[in-house]
């Protein structure tokens, strides 16, 4: 076909008429010869074109026809010519890195080390933030939240007098104790109401779900292993559905097993029991309950219009609470948003700010290789211009540098792609425990489908500069190559100085994310939360409820052991408390005040936190008493009612007046507490608490019926010496009971940074890839400058320049780029680390100590990297750089 | 045209492919050598001519130039390729053979035995 044209025909090509003339041509050569046939004939001489018209049929359409063949042809010619083309520049481009194999080897390891690790990280993003959730039509489910109580009385109320939802239902964090013929090991999961569970539509591999009758009371003793914990202690076993197992002190029947890809709402459920909604008790019906609602919307119902609803229907509900009024501004400020983004609302911002950090550093690798290709491009000169010469075109010269770097991309990025399967699965094991759980996260299609595409990004963006710069010197006349193309040098070299300025820029900007997001690390690491954590132990206990249903026994229970584990040697203190501080959110409630908020009208205050203490707990984690005095074994149950407050409570309250003696309650019918004495504030959600209005409630005093304590202890033995003790301890009073979580409270402290640990390391390895790049980077444009530049030197020396001046010189050039640079990124970094915020802690976003220790940094950095090109620029001999003009 | 028999779409590459055997031809003389010898019988709407030799030329089959016809104007020849003149000897054989069963079929004097 038309490839096999000789090449002489082809030239003829650029004078050919237009297809369409020809066309044109054809179909009015026929009509002619038709009319001249017809005039011979004897027809006049219009009758005879419309006979010749007429006998072919309809010239119109025809000619149409044939142009269309025509085009179709020509565009089918065009396309394997660039084919052709293309697979030209390709063998071209391999022959070109084969003769170069040090830049190619190079260029692809930097790739794949950047490329790899944004695959990583957007394996993350795309699994977690991305992705949607494997349930049915996801985006109809939505969570319900903020400023409502979370009871189950408020959902009842909410799906009577709602219709935005087609369901609504509620969960919660569960904890149970298994106990089969193995020893009792706790267990964690989730409570939810059946409805919920059934409308994510997602069907169990094994048995079935709970149906509706299960949140009745009394037929909730079912239960729905996860895949995973399936496997774990039933070893798979299929016939473990329909059987009983010892759940709390109770027998459960297993009801199903879900799919292994089922993780509601993180993997770390291992299983899912009904909510048991108790229409008698009252406490519980309206108590705070930490209850998520989460429900699915109606058909067409948007969550704009499902939010409008909620907060027009939830005032109206304020009276219906029995036990305390939750006050004018209820459901205010209630929010109704997709439930995927409320999942991970916490994480969101630290997984996007890697997103970006990784894609500077890539930025950052594509300039070191511009530059790299623009110091191949121009010792490659005279080949462009010999080919310019010849007739090649400044595009296809384009194009066959662009298949270059293109290549080189796409190897690094497969390279890439296995380095990031690597990556992906430490990060899963390193990340903190509530994210890598939430779902499985792995290189699927979608994240290949990136690499690929940014790998062909990266290509042409570290190509385009270096392939214009060879198009245009092609262009220019070619005497000027074969001589020193001094003038070609200075352009080139202006170029590479603003890729390393920006280069530079960018480091900078992420050395100061780094430096922010270490010093938020450090201040943590040293924050104190104002108890004592050194040779503190914790273990929990958990009585199974069915056994320990009295709140008598649960008391003589913890006394006998907290008398047992004191007598130990080495134990200095013991005591107990409902939930550990720092560990988890400590919950409060709303709470009375006599003489204060009893008119009615203003809601009721809120105690931030509430625990349940036994005496010996405040000396356990030393925290003193500042005024008054602490609990003892007189405060039981029968005595009179009391309390501890925190300072802040005590000033908020009675800014004037002694706290001590003055009474507060529980925000229902119950009896006032006195207060009896005052103790310091202390960080108890985390080590960035800033909540400290506290109350102690004694133990023996306790409201909730949850048998469930942390056990504490000051000793000096080791945590597993102490773990041995606590459990042989607890199993000499009751075998049946679990003890759990083991560990020292300076673990608990360093497990609650974790995240912040982790962003930090990561952040700081990133900026030191960047500061690694950039050192290079300004090393190869040094040293290229020193290279281009000897004859100027060697006039220098001649005219009396010692070799420390020109050291001075080129060091100097180095740090005024690494300056530049760097005020550049200081200036991008005061913008865009605002968005930081959430993630800092102790330090401002703009704090000054960091901004200039980078800037610094840099500078030095510079002047280290500039100084083998200085010192190979002070060597050269002054006679042979000035004859070598 | 008494007696005209509608053309057969299929027939016509059959025809450019004979009378291109003969030598390069343009259309317009490709048109009047199947109207002369086939006496005027087949009616051929000429419209359909053309894109079947642009068709043909995009398959391979037959080669064009631009050259100059017998009234001295801008032409565009035919001529056949090697490609082409197998297609010929190819489909050629074909037909006959289908003109053969059909004929014989035609012409049978026994009624089909009905089972």
């Amino acid at each position: 076909m038309s490839s096999d044209e000789p090449i002489w025909r082809r030239y003829r090509d650029l004078i050919r008429r237009r297809p369409a003339d020809d066309v044109a041509d054809e179909v009015r050569h026929h009509l002619e010869m038709r009319r001249d046939e017809a005039l011979r004939a004897g027809l006049d001489p219009k009758h005879a074109a419309d006979a010749a018209r007429e006998r072919f049929g309809d010239v119109a359409g025809v000619v149409a026809e044939l142009n269309a063949i025509d085009s179709a042809r020509e565009r089918h010619r065009v396309r394997r010519d660039w084919l052709a083309g293309f697979r030209q520049d390709f063998r071209f481009a391999i022959r070109s890195l084969r003769r170069s194999p040090v830049f190619a080897v190079t260029a692809m390891l930097t790739l794949a080390i950047a490329i790899g690790a944004n695959t990583t990280i957007f394996s993350f993003v795309n699994a977690l933030l991305l992705e949607p959730l494997p349930y049915r039509r996801p985006q109809e489910l939505v969570s319900v939240g903020s400023s409502i109580v979370g009871s189950a009385g408020e959902l009842a109320a909410l799906r009577e007098r709602t219709r935005s939802f087609s369901t609504l239902g509620m969960y919660r964090q569960r904890s149970i104790a298994l106990s089969d013929d193995r020893e009792a090991t706790q267990v964690e999961g989730i409570e939810i109401t059946p409805s919920l569970l059934a409308t994510l539509g997602v069907d169990p591999i094994a048995g079935t779900l709970f149906g509706g009758e299960a949140s009745q009371r009394g037929n909730g003793a079912v239960i729905v292993l996860s895949h995973a914990f399936w496997l774990e202690r039933y070893g798979g076993d299929r016939g473990i559905v329909g059987r009983q197992i010892t759940v709390d002190g109770s027998s459960y029947r297993v009801l199903g097993v879900m799919p292994r890809s089922f993780a509601f709402p993180t993997l770390s459920a291992r299983f899912w029991v009904p909510i048991t909604i108790d229409g008698t008790d009252i406490t519980r019906t309206w108590a705070i309950g930490g209850n998520r609602f989460v429900g699915r919307l109606a058909a067409g119902v948007t969550p704009a219009r499902a939010l409008a609803e909620a907060r027009a229907v939830l005032p109206g509900m304020r009276r219906l609470n029995p036990i305390w009024d939750p006050g004018e501004r209820y459901g205010d400020e209630t929010t109704v948003e997709p439930m995927q983004r409320q999942l991970l609302s916490a994480e969101r911002p630290a997984l996007q700010l890697l997103f970006a950090c990784v894609l500077v550093v890539l930025l950052i690798a594509c300039v070191n290789l511009a530059n790299l290709m623009l110091a191949r491009v121009t010792a490659r000169d005279r080949e462009f211009a010999v080919r310019a010469a010849l007739g090649g075109g400044r595009a296809r010269l384009v194009r066959q540098l662009l298949t270059e770097t293109v290549t080189m991309a796409l190897v690094g990025g497969a390279l890439g792609c296995g380095l990031a399967v690597a990556g992906v699965r430490w990060a899963a094991s390193a990340m903190p425990s509530t994210v890598a759980r939430t779902t499985h996260v792995e290189l699927d299609a979608h994240v290949l489908l990136f690499t690929a595409g940014l790998s062909i990004v990266t290509g042409l963006a570290f190509g385009i500069l270096p392939a214009f710069r060879a198009a245009s010197s092609a262009g220019s006349s070619s005497a000027a190559h074969f001589g020193r193309g001094a003038g070609a040098g200075g352009s080139h070299q202006r170029l590479t100085s603003m890729l390393v300025v920006g280069e530079v820029a960018l480091a900078v900007m992420l050395a100061i994310t780094a430096g922010l997001l270490a010093r938020s690390f450090n201040a943590l690491r040293n924050a104190s939360p104002g108890f004592v954590t050194d040779q503190v132990i914790t273990a929990r206990i958990t009585p199974p409820p069915a056994s320990y249903r009295d709140s008598a026994r649960v008391t003589a229970l913890y006394t006998m052991l907290m008398t047992r584990i004191g007598g130990l040697p080495g134990v200095a203190s013991v005591g107990v408390v409902n939930r550990l501080p720092i560990a988890g959110p400590i919950y409060g409630m709303g709470m009375r005040v006599q003489g204060q908020f009893e008119d009615g009208r203003q809601r009721l205050p809120s105690a931030d936190h509430v625990l349940t203490v036994s005496p010996g707990y405040l000396s356990a984690v030393g925290i003193p008493i500042v005024r008054g005095r602490s609990f003892t074994d007189a405060d039981r149950i029968g005595a009179q009612p009391v309390a501890l407050v925190s300072r802040a409570l005590a000033e908020r309250f009675w800014p004037k007046d002694d706290a001590i003696g003055k009474r507060i309650g529980y925000p229902y019918e119950s009896p006032w507490l006195t207060i009896v004495g005052i103790v310091p504030d202390v960080r108890l959600d985390s080590l960035r608490d800033t909540t400290a209005i506290a109350v102690y409630v004694p133990f023996a005093q306790r409201a909730s019926r949850s048998a469930e304590m942390t056990l504490v202890t000051r000793t000096n033995a080791t945590v597993p010496a102490m773990a041995r003790e606590i459990r042989e301890a607890v199993h000499s009073l009751d075998r049946t009971i679990p003890v759990s979580d083991v560990r020292s409270m300076n673990e608990v402290l360093s497990s609650s940074v974790a995240q912040s640990r982790f962003m930090t390391t990561l952040v700081a390895g990133f900026a030191l890839a960047a500061l690694l790049l950039g050192a290079t980077g300004i090393y190869g444009v040094m040293s290229y400058a020193v290279s281009r530049r000897t004859h100027e030197m060697g006039v220098r020396m001649a005219l009396g320049a010692t070799p420390g001046n020109i050291f001075g010189l080129v060091v100097g050039r180095g740090a005024v780029l690494a300056a530049l640079g760097a005020l550049i990124g200081c200036a991008l970094a005061l913008g865009a680390t605002r968005t930081l915020g959430s993630l800092l802690f102790g330090v401002s976003a703009t704090d000054p100590l960091t901004f200039s220790v980078a800037t610094v940094l840099f500078v030095l950095v510079a002047i280290a990297a500039s100084a083998a090109p200085a010192r190979r620029a002070t060597r050269s001999d002054p006679a042979r750089a000035l004859r070598e003009a | 045209m008494p007696n005209a028999v509608e053309f057969r779409h299929g027939a016509i590459e059959l025809l450019i492919l004979k009378t291109l055997s003969w030598g390069p031809q343009h259309g317009f003389s490709i048109a009047r050598w199947i109207q002369d010898t086939a006496d005027d019988v087949l009616r051929l709407e000429e419209g359909s001519l053309y894109p079947a030799l642009h068709r043909m030329e995009d398959k391979g089959w037959v080669k064009a130039t631009w050259g100059t016809s017998e009234n001295n104007r801008r032409a565009k020849f035919y001529e056949l390729t090697a490609t082409g003149r197998s297609q010929l000897a190819e489909e050629s054989r074909d037909w006959w053979r289908y003109a053969e069963a059909v004929g014989k079929v035609l012409k049978s004097t026994a009624k089909p035995v009905t089972t």
